[in-house]
Order: structure tokens, then C-alpha cells, then sequence
């Protein structure tokens, strides 16, 4: 936002000096975008006038000047350097971009939306790259899990893929959708990114059949960098013994392969 | 004698332990449960708009002197609904815990749970001690993640996604929902479905050690007969049945799976 702009809201309220108001109004008068970006404000400012004004019982403002004292009286105790300003006009501007962003994410969502739960995608050679993105951010888990096999069975997987199982293997609040992403980057193993990626998710703590099933595909693909995690994992308290063991059956396979 | 005693006891007050249950229920038709810490529960879906919540061991009497009082449990959590469950709900989802300080095994209580047919079920369990989770006639999509629990799906569609450490996964679908994966994996445990002659799916199945048996006529893809079998470390066979429909992915490390016709 240019300085001009941020003078509009001023400017349509009348509260600028004569002598700005005049450079401000002769500024719309010559841009176009100026004036669309006037007559949006201007909309929406509108539409705030018109919503019906409430007015707080005199218990509520008592109960909020005293909140607002204790409140000031504690800031000023910790920062006493530092001032707080209120200022309502700045407030305005907020609230005029939060609608702003809210409508914009209202369109993106619906889109995001359509996209997604159309049930003419049967088959899931059928997906695109996009459509199988964005489904790994769908609510459910089984559609998530669906969206790593697409990603699993695409044959022109790129970067962006591999990158977004590696994601959703480190990330989804799911177990059983780590497990599935943990499961389809086996077919990417050759990828030096999904080596570390495997082997970063084998230092952090995670659900102990992601853990077994990452040790299985190091060791499949005779990954030596493996040996010292596994080692820890062997000796450490904080696994289930199957899972040491699994470690242990890794270690061996490396040692010995 | 003594034990025999005791035994007539047991018997006689056995009853009433049996018989004592009390309920609580929530009005909702919709979203996801879930259940995050009860040890010994039943899931049922019924033609209906209210979750039913039941405690089977809630015993009246043994709680005279706790009347009024709510119980707390070292979560913070408060017994909100009588019946010792917090039950929270929070948008679209109601999460429920049992509210108990009790971690020896066989002292938490048994509750079954009425929902709503179409509602999607969570339901995770981690301790040491699992009963078997029994679930029945439910659409919505189901998730369980599980160490030692056991666990028993009958008249269920899918989606579904299950995980179990320990147990045995044994399903009974009436038909297969088409509309998303059903995702099955267990370590330790076997994996048995049964489903209908017609159904049309993709069976992406991943063995360390164990065998596939099935009655259905299965069409296995990824044909390599020249590769010898028991020189692979993970044996994986992609098949399909009906000409190929929603993804079945069937994992086990030590046990077979199973697949028959219903």
C-alpha cells in the first residue's frame, strides 16, 4: 500500500486537511486503480456503518475499564519503556484486509473443494499432480492415504511428490498415513533426498511401525548410513523390544550384505 | 473352603455387577468420534440420531459416597457425562477418554458405544493391556491405531484405515465402499476379510513372512515367476478382483492374510 492509500480511509471519512484532501481527491481523479481501490474501501466501509451499533451494559465497560486498567498497570510494571498505542483508524484497516483475506479464502476454498470430492475420479491413474496434492490435505485419512498411492503409482513422479510424501511421512497427524508415505517412498529409495528424509525420521520419534518399516527399507536398499541409528535404537530404552529387534535384524543385514 | 466360599460369593453378587450399567447421550448424527483411551469397548452402529454411550460395569451402589461429586483424573480431565467418561466435543468431532487413575490391567470398565450408522469412528490405544475392540454396522469411515488390541469389524463398507502391533485384524464387509482405501496393517497379527463375490478392487498386498490364502478369483498383476520367491525380502503382489476398483492395501511382517468370499 502507497501512502495514498493509506490516506483513503482518512479521506473518506473526512478527517484530512484541506490541503489533503485535495491532493488525495486530484490522485483518485487521475488513477484508475485509485479509484477502484476508493470505491472497494468505500463499499466496505459502508457495509461496517450499517451494522447495528451495540452498546455494552454499564457492568460490562465497568468490568472492562477495570480488565484494561489491571491489564495497563501490569504492561507498564514489565515494559516500562515501551508506550501502547490504540489507535481505532489502524483497527479499521485491519478489519478491512481480515475481510479482504476472508472472502479471497472464501473463493480459493470453494475451488480447492470442487476439485477434490468430485466422484467422477474412480481410478486412481486418473489424478493429477495438483488434485493429488491437494488431497493430502483433505480431513480424511483414508483420502489422504489415497493420495500417496496415486503418488505411489504415478510414473512421471517429480521433485514435488517425492518432496510431498516426505512431507506427509514426517508431518500427518495420522499414523497410518505416515506408514503409507513411509511405504511409498520405498519406490523413490534411489532419490539421495528420500535416503536422508528416511534416515532424519529414524532419529525423531515416531509411531513404532513407521519406525520398523523405514529400518526395512534402509536395509533393503543396503543404506550404510543407517548403522548408527539403528545402533541407538538397538540400545536405547525408549523403543519397544520389537523394535529393537528390528534394529538389531538391520544391523546385521548391513554388516553382513 | 475358603475359595469356596469366596467362589459362592463371587457368584451370587456376580449379578448385580452384571446388570448395573448406566448411560449417557449426546445428539449427534454426524462427524468423526474419538475415542482416545478406553481399554474394553463395543461400537455399534443403529438407525438413529444420538451417540449412546453405556457404562456395562457401573456399579450404583459403590458410588454412594462419590453422588454429586464429579471425578478427575490426572489429565485434568473431568467425568462430564456421569458414567466416568469425559466426553468433549469440538466442532465436527467429539473426543471421548475414560476417566480413570486405575492402570492395572482388567480394572478399567467395559462401555458400549451406540452411534449413529454413518458417523466416522477413531478409535487409538497404546497400553500394554488391550481387549479386543469389536465394531459393527458402521459406514462412516473407520481408523484404528492400536498395539495389542485385537480387533473385529463385522458389517462394515469402509473407507477404513487400521493398524495393530500385536493383533489380528479380522473384517466382515456387507459391500465395499468405492469412494476411498481400505488401508489394513498388523506386525505380529493376522489379517482376515471376508467380502462379497462382485467386489471390485486393487489389491496392493505386502508379506515379510506370511502367505495369501483366498477363495476369490484373484488376478494377480505383477507376475514373476522366474524370481525366487523365497529369496525376497518383502514378497509384494499387486492383483485385482472384478476388473479393479478401490485400493485395498494389505501389509503384514509375520502372518498370512486372508481374503474370502462372503
Amino acid at each position: 500500500m502507497n501512502e495514498l492509500s493509506t490516506q483513503l480511509i482518512d479521506y473518506i471519512d473526512k478527517n484530512l486537511s484541506a490541503e489533503e484532501h485535495n491532493k488525495v481527491e486530484e490522485a483518485i481523479a487521475h488513477s484508475a486503480s485509485l479509484q477502484e481501490e476508493y470505491k472497494q474501501l468505500k463499499h466496505v466501509m459502508g457495509l461496517m456503518a450499517e451494522e447495528p451499533l451495540c452498546i455494552p451494559s454499564d457492568s460490562l465497560r465497568n468490568r472492562f475499564d477495570q480488565m484494561l486498567e489491571k491489564e495497563s498497570d501490569a504492561i507498564q510494571k514489565t515494559e516500562q519503556n515501551k508506550t501502547v498505542r490504540f489507535n481505532p483508524r489502524s483497527l479499521l484497516k485491519f478489519a478491512a484486509a481480515a475481510l479482504v483475506l476472508l472472502v479471497a479464502g472464501y473463493f480459493v476454498g470453494q475451488n480447492l473443494g470442487t476439485a477434490t470430492s468430485d466422484p467422477t475420479y474412480a481410478e486412481e491413474g486418473q489424478f493429477t499432480e495438483a488434485q493429488m496434492l491437494a488431497m493430502l490435505d483433505e480431513p480424511s485419512t483414508s483420502q489422504r492415504i489415497k493420495a500417496v498411492n496415486i503418488g505411489y503409482t504415478m510414473n512421471n513422479a517429480d521433485d514435488r511428490i517425492v518432496e510431498a510424501l516426505i512431507e506427509t511421512m514426517h508431518t500427518d497427524e495420522s499414523s497410518n498415513v505416515r506408514l503409507a508415505a513411509a511405504n511409498a517412498l520405498n519406490k523413490f529409495s534411489s532419490n539421495e533426498k528420500v535416503v536422508d528424509a528416511l534416515l532424519h525420521a529414524l532419529e525423531t520419534p515416531d509411531d513404532p511401525m513407521v519406525t520398523i518399516t523405514i529400518i526395512n527399507i534402509l536395509a533393503s536398499i543396503n543404506e550404510k548410513k543407517a548403522l548408527e541409528p539403528l545402533e541407538k535404537i538397538a540400545k536405547s530404552n525408549s523403543h519397544l523390544n520389537f523394535v529393537k529387534d528390528e534394529a538389531e535384524v538391520g544391523i546385521f543385514k548391513l554388516k553382513t550384505i | 473352603m475358603r475359595q469356596n466360599l469366596l467362589t459362592i460369593a463371587l457368584l451370587t453378587f456376580l449379578p448385580f455387577f452384571i446388570t448395573a450399567q448406566s448411560q449417557y447421550e449426546l445428539n449427534k448424527s454426524t462427524g468423526t468420534l474419538k475415542i482416545l483411551s478406553l481399554s474394553d469397548v463395543s461400537i455399534e452402529g443403529y438407525d438413529g440420531n444420538k451417540i449412546i454411550f453405556i457404562n456395562v460395569d457401573r456399579d450404583e451402589e459403590e458410588n454412594n459416597r462419590a453422588k454429586g461429586l464429579k471425578a478427575y483424573n490426572v489429565g485434568g480431565l473431568q467425568d462430564n457425562s456421569g458414567i466416568g467418561l469425559s466426553v468433549i466435543e469440538d466442532g465436527n468431532s467429539i473426543s471421548v477418554r475414560e476417566i480413570s487413575n486405575d492402570d492395572c490391567c482388567g480394572c478399567q470398565d467395559e462401555f458400549t458405544i451406540r452411534v449413529p450408522k454413518n458417523m466416522n469412528i477413531l478409535y487409538e490405544h497404546s497400553d500394554n493391556a488391550g481387549e479386543d475392540i469389536n465394531i459393527s454396522n458402521v459406514q462412516g469411515e473407520i481408523e484404528l491405531n492400536v498395539t495389542h488390541n485385537d480387533v473385529f469389524l463385522t458389517n462394515v463398507t469402509g473407507p477404513m484405515s487400521i493398524k495393530s502391533v500385536h493383533g489380528n485384524v479380522e473384517v466382515v464387509f456387507t459391500e465395499v465402499s468405492q469412494s476411498n482405501p481400505v488401508t489394513i496393517a498388523s506386525v505380529y497379527g493376522y489379517i482376515d476379510i471376508a467380502i462379497p463375490n462382485s467386489t471390485k478392487a486393487n489389491m496392493n498386498i505386502t508379506m515379510n513372512n506370511g502367505s495369501l490364502y483366498s477363495d476369490l478369483n484373484i488376478n494377480v498383476v505383477t507376475k514373476n515367476i522366474n524370481k525366487n520367491a523365497q529369496e525376497e525380502d518383502t514378497k509384494k503382489i499387486d492383483a485385482n478382483l472384478n476388473g479393479g476398483g478401490v485400493a485395498f492395501n494389505l501389509n503384514t511382517r509375520y502372518e498370512d492374510i486372508y481374503i474370502r468370499a462372503k
